[in-house]
């Protein structure tokens, strides 16, 4: 049977069908066979024997007819007219029976028949010459004779009655027994009929059945497997083995249902992937907007802090001002006492010059004593050499000699005096000297200080530059906290609403069933809602796992399938195979 | 020395003081022909060192001797008040520089006093004796002993 059922579809229902065909047309034709034999006896029992019989009848009724006419215009033997229209009605009468009688002869074909008709011929002329008599009689007033020619026909008519009742009973024998016949054959024909046609039709339903299952049983299956598609269990399978359309849909079927479980699976495997990252983002977007906090707080703190440091900088600014107002101020000052001291140093060389003036003249002075003295020791020689004479001259020489040394003494204490002046004012220049280089040292250290000051006011310049930059950039760093921080939250909610979205999804593959081995459990929404921080991979597993198993309803012991969802272990319940292996 | 030659007894001799690192020494005054200040001095080759060279003392040639390098004393730059002492001795003209001229002093021969030692600043011989003068004592010296060294031997020019 299996060649039958790999049939497609079309040959199959065209066999069935052809195979009913031919024998709706056997039947049919044996119908048609009956039939037409039950025509043609139906055409016999028209054309023969009711045709006959109304032939007789015709030929009766014409005999009564003319009987009533002969005997109408008998009555009326007076009324001439009557009697012509009476014998024309006779004389039609006679052509109607002459008719039928030559009609008779293709009716009434049996020998017994012929012989009737003959007889019916042959009864028939004296029968109607003595009616005609009977009319000339009348005619002829000779209403005796008519009455006789009447009794006359009366006799002849006879014959012609005899023959035709008995061509009536023929025909209605023949007619029944035809009828007899075609009964007996309708019934056995009915018989037949009907022991075909319950044969058709227990072959019609036997092979409806047949083909009918062969539709609907897998179609029965495959609808029951796509109900159960639609019940969310995606463990059903078609085990239809034909090759036919059904079959093959069945098989596509159970590829759509393998495709779409392990799409399943795998988007199941992605829920939960996804709810774990999902969770790990809403824990990653807490750390980071505790970070972020933080970082605010940090930024509140270095905030506070560059205030302070503002502050200090412009504290230290003005201090730099104040530095260098001052600065100036003893430049200025040094600069006065450059000045003074410059000035002090001219009149202090004036003072050298005048002094070296001054010895310049002591020098000449004492040179003049010096040679005065000379001249007063040539003197004083010569006196000496002179002996006696000399004396006085020698007195005049020692006089000059003491004038000199006098004068010598005088230079020499204005020396020592102009060298003493020289000294002090060499210490003075010294000093003033000194001084001169403090000042050129204060001037310079000022300068120095006046640079240091100004780097400093730079530096704080710089500083409050800095601390501007640092401050925009706190700003800024603070603005990016806020954002991240509502990016964050927006992101916290993002991973909510995935782990919503995952739950849900989990759930909604939960709701099919994946494996043979009953249910995957619904997890529970709250399990994969629990609070984002906290949820973990396994809180969805045990949660899974809390659920436990429906009751399976099908037999325990069959081996699980195990489903591709990671470590989660499908909770009891068997297999759903016990399904498809009843067909 | 025991007696200071060329002293009689209770004559005064005059004596001329000059310094030479400031330490006083005598020169009797007859034999000092005049004093003049520092002249150009011409050096000679060939002559001892402290024979500074010639001078020219209006016309006549005479040789110069640095008593300071004669008595092995620092040399000092010599200037203005540079005192060249013209002395006569044994008929020879000789100039004698010395820092300065400080007096012309009588001098008793009770003053005159027997030079110690000084060692080997100055060589005695050169030393008639020592006196007292207002504030130090100044030694006497011997012109013709000082003199009388080869440094005399200049070679004698003819004076113009």
């Amino acid at each position: 049977m299996q060649w039958f059922k790999n049939l497609n579809a079309m040959p199959r229902l065209m066999l069935v069908f052809g195979v009913m065909i031919l024998l709706v047309m056997g039947m049919s034709s044996l119908a048609i066979t009956k039939l037409a034999t039950a025509n043609a006896d139906m055409g016999a029992m028209y054309q023969k024997h009711m045709l006959g019989a109304i032939q007789s009848d015709n030929m009766e009724i014409s005999r009564f007819d003319i009987g009533r006419l002969v005997r109408d215009a008998l009555l009326n033997a007076d009324h001439a007219e009557i009697v012509d229209a009476d014998e024309r009605q006779v004389q039609a009468e006679f052509a109607n029976f002459r008719s039928n009688l030559e009609a008779a002869h293709g009716t009434f074909i049996t020998p017994e028949g012929q012989a009737l008709l003959k007889a019916l011929g042959d009864g028939l002329p004296p029968y109607e010459k003595s009616n005609l008599d009977v009319f000339s009689a009348i005619r002829a007033k000779n209403l005796d004779g008519a009455r006789a020619e009447l009794a006359k026909s009366g006799e002849y008519s006879k014959v012609i009655v005899e023959a035709g009742d008995k061509a009536k009973a023929l025909k209605e024998a023949l007619g029944e027994k035809l009828f007899t016949e075609n009964t007996r054959a309708y019934e056995s024909t009915r018989a037949l009929m009907i022991v075909v046609t319950v044969c058709c039709l227990l072959f019609g339903i036997v092979m409806a059945v047949v083909i009918g299952r062969t539709f609907s049983v897998p179609l029965g299956l495959a609808v029951a497997a796509m109900q159960r598609m639609a019940e969310r269990d995606l463990t059903a399978n078609l085990d239809i083995d034909t090759k036919d359309e059904v079959g093959r849909m069945a098989a596509a079927l159970n590829e759509a249902l393998e495709t779409l479980r392990s799409a399943m699976e795998q988007v199941s495997e992605g829920a939960v992937a996804s709810s774990s990252s999902s969770q790990q983002l809403a824990s990653a977007s807490e750390a980071i907007a505790t970070g972020a906090q933080e970082q605010s707080a940090s930024l509140e703190e270095t905030s506070a802090s560059l205030e302070e440091i503002t502050a200090t900088v412009r504290q230290s600014a003005d201090n730099a001002r104040q530095a260098s107002q001052l600065a100036t101020s003893s430049k200025e000052s040094a600069e006065q006492g450059q000045g003074v001291v410059s000035n002090a140093v001219t009149a202090m060389a004036e003072i050298n010059a005048s002094s070296s003036q001054i010895s310049d003249i002591i020098s000449t002075i004492d040179e003049i004593a010096f040679q005065t003295n000379l001249l007063a020791v040539n003197a004083a020689v010569e006196a000496a050499r002179a002996g006696e004479e000399g004396r006085g001259f020698a007195v005049v020489a020692a006089e000059v000699r003491s004038l000199a040394q006098r004068s010598a003494g005088a230079a020499k204490e204005i020396k020592a005096l102009i060298q003493d002046s020289q000294r002090k004012v060499a210490r003075g220049t010294e000093l003033v000297n000194k001084s001169g280089e403090t000042l050129q040292g204060i001037v310079s250290s000022v300068k120095r200080v006046t640079d240091i000051v100004g780097e400093i006011a730079a530096a704080a310049a710089e500083q409050s530059t800095g601390i501007e930059q640092v401050n925009t950039a706190m700003s800024q760093m603070d603005q990016v906290t806020q954002s991240n921080s509502a990016q964050t939250e927006e992101l916290s909610s993002t991973a909510e609403a995935l782990a919503d979205q995952s739950a849900r999804l989990m759930e909604l593959v939960g709701t099919f069933t994946l494996s043979k081995a009953g249910k995957n459990g619904r997890p529970s929404a709250t399990g994969t809602r629990t609070r984002l921080a906290a949820a973990a991979p396994l809180s969805v597993t045990k949660a899974r796992a809390a659920v436990g198993s429906k009751p399976g309803r099908h037999s325990a012991g069959a081996p699980m399938r195990t489903t591709a969802l990671a470590t989660v272990p499908v909770s009891g319940g068997a297999a759903d195979e016990a399904d498809f292996e009843e067909f | 020395m025991s007696t200071p030659r060329g002293l009689e007894a209770g004559h005064a001799q005059q004596y001329l003081t000059f310094l030479l690192d400031e330490r006083e020494y005598g020169l009797e005054l007859f034999k000092i022909q005049e004093i003049c200040g520092y002249a150009p001095i011409t050096p000679i080759p060939n002559l001892p060192a402290h024979v500074r060279g010639v001078m020219n003392l209006r016309g006549t040639v005479l040789p110069v001797i640095d008593l300071r390098m004669k008595f092995r004393l620092p040399v000092v730059t010599y200037n203005k008040f540079t005192v060249i002492v013209i002395a006569k001795v044994d008929g020879k003209t000789v100039g004698l520089l010395v820092d300065a001229v400080s007096d012309v002093l009588q001098v008793t021969q009770e003053e005159m006093r027997t030079a110690p030692d000084f060692g080997t600043a100055v060589d005695t011989r050169f030393i008639q004796g020592v006196f007292q003068t207002r504030d130090h004592l100044a030694v006497a010296l011997n012109l013709e002993e000082l003199l009388t060294e080869s440094e005399l031997a200049v070679p004698e020019m003819a004076a113009a």
